[in-house]
C-alpha cells in the first residue's frame, strides 16, 4: 500500500459551476499533510468528496487500496474524520455520542473509549451533555470520535477552530504521534499556517478547485524564494554581501546563482542557505573580518509560498 | 446485519431519549385510561342520580312548583274570563273588532299563556322523572342490554302519555271552569287549551306500561307492540299481517345479554329486508329508475343475506350473538389512534431532518455504513413504533373499557349464507391493527418529506397540514372539482377514489359497514368480495394506499442516498 488516500482527477460541479477542476492528492502512511487554501478554494468540498458526503462528477477515490466506490464500507472503515465543525448530538453526552459511533465501527471496546477520552483530554467533562461544551471541547470530542477505530487515514476539516494555544500544542502532539509513531496518514486543512508549518511534513495548495502545488515544506519554500533563508546581523553589510556572492559564485551554476540581499531599514542581512551551509558562511564572514552578531532562520516561509502560489490577493483560509 | 442492528439499535436510543415521543406515548395511555374512566363515572352517577330519585324529593318539589302555577293559571284565566266578555261578542262569535283583540291579547291573554307554558314544561319534567324513579334504576344498570333500548321506547311512550294525559286533564278542568276562555281557543284555532288526543293513551294501557318497565317484563312490549298495530287505524291490512310476523321474528331473536347496537342492527335490518322487498317486488329503485338484471340479483342476494341473519340470529352484522359494546369501543381507541397519528407524523417527520438540522448526520455518513442501511433502520424503527402504538392501544383499550363497565363480547358476521362469530377481543385486536395502516401510510409521507426538506420545521408543518388540514378540507375541493368538471361524474368519481383521504378510514369501512353485500371483515376473514359496489371498498384503499406507502418509501431512499449532503 502506497497511499492511504489516493485522489485521482477528482472533478465537483455545483450545478454548472466548477468546484473542484480534476483534483489529485496523495497521502502516505506516517504523513501529515497540510491541505491550504483560501477561502472558497475548494478545500472542504474535497473533503467531503472524499469522506462520501458529496458524490464526484469524474475521477477515483482510494483509500488504503480500497475504491470508495466499489468497497465503500471497507474503505471508510479506515477513515476518521471532522468536517467543517464536529457537530453530533447535543443533547447526549460526549460518552453517548462516541458510543454510538463505535457501535458503527467492529472492534471498539468500552476500554479504547475510555483510552481515547484521556488521549483528548476529555475525561472530567466526558459525561456531560455535548451542548454544554465550549468549542475547543467540542474539537477534542470530535477528535476522539475521528480516532476511536484507530483510523489509518485521518482527515481533519480546520481542527484547530476554537482551540487554545495549549490544545494547539496537543493536537500537535496527538497528530505528529498517530502519524509518525502509528503511521497512519493525516490530512489537515487549516488557515493556521503558522501551525501547519510546525505539524506538516507536505501540503497541498488548492486555489479555484485547482492544486496548484503539493510538495513538502522546503521543496515548496524553495520553489518561491530558492529555499530556506536566514537573517544574519553583521556590522558591514556590503562587504558581506560581496563575501557571500563570492561563495554562491563558487558553489551555484550560473543560471541558477543565489544571491544574498540586505534590509536597508536594519542593515540585517538576508541569505537563501540551507542550514548546512552555515558554518562555512560564518566561517567566511569571520575570515574577512566581519563581525556577525546573530543569525536566525525565517519562519514566514510557508506563508510566503501560500501568498507566492496563490497570488496574494486572496485572504488565507 | 449486525451494521444494521448497530444502526438500529442507535435509533432506538436516540427515540428513547426524546422527551416528546415519551409524553405522546403517555398521553395516547392517559387519555384513553381517563375517557374510559369517565365513561365508567358517568355510568355510576346516572344510576346513582335515578336511585336518589327514588325518595321522589325531587319529584315532590316539582308537584309543588305545578300545584303553585296551576294557582297562577288559574287567576289568569279568571282575569281572562272576565275580560273576555266585554271584548267578545257572542253572537258574532268573535271579537267586537281587531282593536279589541289586540288589547285582550297583550294585556289578558298572553300572562295566561305564559303561565300554561310554565306547565307544559313542569309537566315534561314530572314524567320524566316520574317515569325514571320507578324504572330507571332497574334499567340503567344494564345499560349495554337491548333492554336498555327497550326501556327507552316504552319510557319515551310512558312520558309522553302521562304529560299528554295530565295536560289534558287540566285542558279540560279549564274549559269547564271558563267555558268563554275555551270557546274563544276554538274559534281562533289557538291549541293552547287543546292538546292532540293522538299522544294521549288510555289510563289503562299507561299503568301497564309502567309496569311493563317496573316488572321488566320484555314479553309485555312485544305484546303491546302487536296491539299497537292490530288496533292501528293507519295500516293496511296486508301491512298489519307482515309488522306482526315482524314482531314474531323480532322477539325470537330477543336475547337479554344482547347489545344496544345488536338491537338497532335487528330493527334496522327488518327496515332494509322491507326495502329491498318492495324495491324488488315493484323491480324500480327509489327514484323510480328501472333495475337491472345485475341490480336485480344484488338486491336478491342482499335479502338472501339478511334472511340467512335471521335464520341465525343476526341480521345486521350485530345480532343474536354480537354482545360487543362497539360503540364504548371504537370511541375509546379512536382516541388512542388519534394520539398515535400525531406521534407517528412527527417521528416520521423528525427522524431524518433532525440529523441534518443538528448537523449529526455527519457522524452517520463519515460511519462505515451505506446510506441505504441508514435509511433501513430509520424505516425499521418507523414501523415499530406503530406496532408498539398499536399494541399500547389495545392494552389500553382493555384497562379502559375494564374501568368503563365494558366488556369484550362476542360479533357475529353474515356473508352470503356464512355466518362467522368472532370473540370481541379479536375484533378490537383487529380494528388497531388495522387502523395501524393509514397511520403508517401518514408516517411514511412525513418520513419522505423529513427526506425532501432536511428541516424539522418544513417537514413538521407540511406532513401535519397535508394529513389534518387538507384531508379535512378534500370535500371543500371536490365541491370546487363538480363545479369546474360539471357532470363528468365519471372524472368526479374516480377522482373522488384516488384521493388519499378517501381511503384511510379502511378500519371504519371494514368494521363499522353493517350493510349486508358490502365488504367487511365478515366478508374478508370467508373470503368473498361479493357486492363491491362501493368505489373506496376497504380492499381498494388499502392496495392503493400500500402502492402509495411504497412511492414515498422509494422516494426517502433515493432522496437521502442520492442527494449530496452540503
Amino acid at each position: 500500500m502506497e497511499y492511504v488516500l489516493d485522489v485521482k482527477n477528482v472533478s465537483k460541479y455545483f450545478g454548472k459551476r466548477r468546484i473542484l477542476n480534476n483534483i489529485n492528492l496523495q497521502v502516505k502512511p506516517g504523513e501529515v499533510m497540510g491541505f491550504i487554501g483560501p477561502n472558497g478554494a475548494g478545500k472542504t468540498t474535497a473533503i467531503k468528496v472524499i469522506l462520501g458526503f458529496l458524490g464526484d462528477d469524474g475521477g477515483e477515490i482510494s483509500i488504503c487500496g480500497y475504491d470508495v466506490k466499489k468497497d465503500y464500507e471497507k474503505a471508510m472503515a479506515l477513515v476518521g474524520g471532522i468536517v467543517e465543525n464536529p457537530d453530533m448530538y447535543r443533547q447526549y453526552s460526549g460518552r453517548l455520542n462516541l458510543e454510538m459511533y463505535a457501535r458503527t465501527h467492529d472492534g471498539v471496546t468500552n476500554e479504547r473509549i475510555d483510552e481515547i477520552v484521556r488521549l483528548v483530554g476529555l475525561e472530567n467533562r466526558i459525561n456531560d451533555k455535548v451542548k454544554k461544551y465550549s468549542l475547543g471541547m467540542k474539537q477534542r470530542l470530535g477528535l476522539a470520535m475521528a480516532m476511536l477505530h484507530r483510523p489509518k487515514l485521518l482527515i481533519l476539516d480546520e481542527p484547530t477552530n476554537g482551540l487554545d494555544p495549549a490544545g494547539i500544542k496537543e493536537l500537535r502532539d496527538i497528530l505528529l504521534h498517530i502519524a509518525h509513531t502509528e503511521g497512519a496518514g493525516v490530512l489537515i486543512s487549516s488557515h493556521q499556517l503558522a501551525e501547519m508549518q510546525n505539524i506538516c511534513d507536505r501540503a497541498a495548495i488548492i486555489v479555484n478547485g485547482n492544486i496548484v502545488a503539493e510538495d513538502t515544506l522546503d521543496a515548496l519554500n524553495r520553489k518561491v524564494s530558492g529555499g530556506p533563508r536566514y537573517t544574519v546581523d553583521v556590522d558591514n553589510p556590503m562587504e558581506a554581501i560581496r563575501i557571500v556572492n563570492e561563495y554562491f559564485g563558487e558553489v551555484d551554476p550560473e543560471e541558477e546563482r543565489r544571491s544574498g540581499s540586505c534590509d536597508p531599514a536594519t542593515g540585517n542581512l538576508s541569505v537563501p542557505i540551507t542550514e548546512e551551509e552555515i558554518s562555512e558562511i560564518i566561517k567566511r564572514l569571520a575570515l574577512g573580518g566581519i563581525r556577525v552578531s546573530g543569525i536566525k532562520a525565517d519562519k514566514t516561509s510557508l506563508e510566503d509560498a501560500f501568498i507566492a502560489i496563490t497570488g496574494g490577493g486572496n485572504s488565507i483560509a | 446485519m449486525h451494521k444494521f442492528s448497530a444502526l438500529f439499535k442507535n435509533e432506538v436510543i436516540k427515540a428513547v431519549r426524546k422527551p416528546l415521543y415519551i409524553i405522546l406515548l403517555a398521553i395516547i395511555v392517559a387519555s384513553m385510561l381517563l375517557v374510559g374512566g369517565f365513561i365508567g363515572i358517568g355510568r355510576a352517577m346516572s344510576e346513582t342520580v335515578y336511585l336518589s330519585l327514588d325518595g321522589n324529593q325531587d319529584l315532590d318539589s316539582l308537584n309543588v312548583k305545578l300545584q303553585d302555577t296551576l294557582k297562577d293559571v288559574d287567576s289568569a284565566a279568571s282575569k281572562a274570563e272576565k275580560e273576555l266578555a266585554k271584548y267578545y261578542d257572542e253572537e258574532m262569535g268573535g271579537f267586537k273588532d281587531l282593536s279589541s283583540y289586540d288589547d285582550f291579547y297583550y294585556n289578558y291573554y298572553s300572562s295566561f299563556d305564559d303561565r300554561m307554558y310554565e306547565v307544559n314544561y313542569l309537566l315534561q319534567r314530572i314524567s320524566e322523572k316520574y317515569v325514571a324513579s320507578r324504572a330507571g334504576n332497574e334499567a340503567l344498570n344494564d345499560s349495554n342490554t337491548a333492554g336498555y333500548a327497550l326501556f327507552r321506547y316504552i319510557r319515551n311512550d310512558v312520558e309522553s302519555s302521562y304529560y299528554s294525559g295530565e295536560m289534558k286533564k287540566i285542558s279540560e278542568q279549564l274549559s269547564e271552569k271558563y267555558p268563554l276562555l275555551a270557546k274563544y281557543d276554538d274559534t281562533y284555532g289557538y291549541s293552547s287549551l287543546r292538546y292532540d288526543s293522538s299522544l294521549i293513551l288510555p289510563e289503562e294501557k299507561y299503568n301497564e306500561y309502567l309496569k311493563i318497565i317496573v316488572d321488566n317484563d320484555i314479553a309485555k312490549v312485544f305484546d303491546n307492540m302487536r296491539d299497537d298495530i292490530r288496533y292501528s287505524s293507519f295500516l293496511g291490512e296486508t301491512e298489519k299481517k307482515n309488522q306482526l310476523e315482524s314482531i314474531d321474528v323480532m322477539q325470537s331473536l330477543y336475547r337479554d345479554d344482547m347489545s344496544y347496537d345488536s338491537w338497532t342492527d335487528i330493527q334496522s335490518a327488518f327496515t332494509r329486508l322491507s326495502n329491498y322487498k318492495s324495491i324488488l317486488e315493484s323491480g324500480t329503485d327509489a327514484s323510480g329508475v328501472k333495475l337491472t338484471e345485475d341490480q336485480k340479483a344484488e338486491y336478491a342476494l342482499m335479502i338472501a343475506e339478511i334472511e340467512t341473519g335471521m335464520k341465525v340470529g343476526a341480521p345486521g352484522y350485530g345480532g343474536k350473538y354480537s354482545t360487543t359494546d362497539k360503540t364504548t369501543g371504537t370511541t375509546l381507541i379512536d382516541i388512542g389512534l388519534i394520539f398515535s397519528q400525531i406521534l407517528v407524523v412527527l417521528f416520521g417527520a423528525l427522524i431524518v431532518a433532525e440529523d441534518f438540522q443538528s448537523g449529526a448526520i455527519k457522524t452517520l455518513i463519515i460511519a462505515p455504513v451505506k446510506r441505504r442501511r441508514i435509511v433501513d433502520a430509520k424505516f425499521a424503527l418507523m414501523a415499530v413504533l406503530c406496532l408498539t402504538c398499536a399494541l399500547l392501544v389495545f392494552i389500553s383499550y382493555m384497562i379502559a373499557a375494564f374501568i368503563s363497565g365494558s366488556d369484550f363480547g362476542t360479533n357475529i358476521f353474515v356473508v352470503g349464507n356464512n355466518v362467522i362469530t368472532m370473540s370481541g377481543f379479536f375484533y378490537y385486536l383487529f380494528y388497531v391493527l388495522v387502523s395501524f395502516i393509514p397511520i403508517f401510510f401518514h408516517g411514511c409521507f412525513a418520513f419522505m418529506l423529513s427526506t425532501l426538506f432536511r428541516n424539522a420545521g418544513g417537514s413538521i408543518s407540511v406532513s401535519m397540514a397535508t394529513i389534518f388540514v387538507v384531508n379535512t378540507y378534500a370535500a371543500t375541493f371536490m365541491s370546487v372539482m363538480t363545479m369546474i368538471m360539471g357532470g363528468n361524474t365519471y372524472f368526479l368519481q374516480h377522482l373522488q377514489m384516488f384521493l388519499p383521504s378517501s381511503n384511510t378510514a379502511i378500519a371504519d369501512a371494514l368494521f363499522a359497514s353493517s350493510l349486508p353485500g358490502e365488504f367487511n371483515l365478515g366478508a374478508l376473514l370467508t373470503g368473498q368480495l361479493l357486492g363491491n359496489t362501493e368505489l373506496n371498498n376497504p380492499l381498494f384503499s388499502f392496495f392503493y394506499l400500500a402502492i402509495l406507502s411504497a412511492v414515498f418509501i422509494f422516494i426517502s431512499y433515493q432522496s437521502y442516498i442520492k442527494r449530496d449532503i452540503k
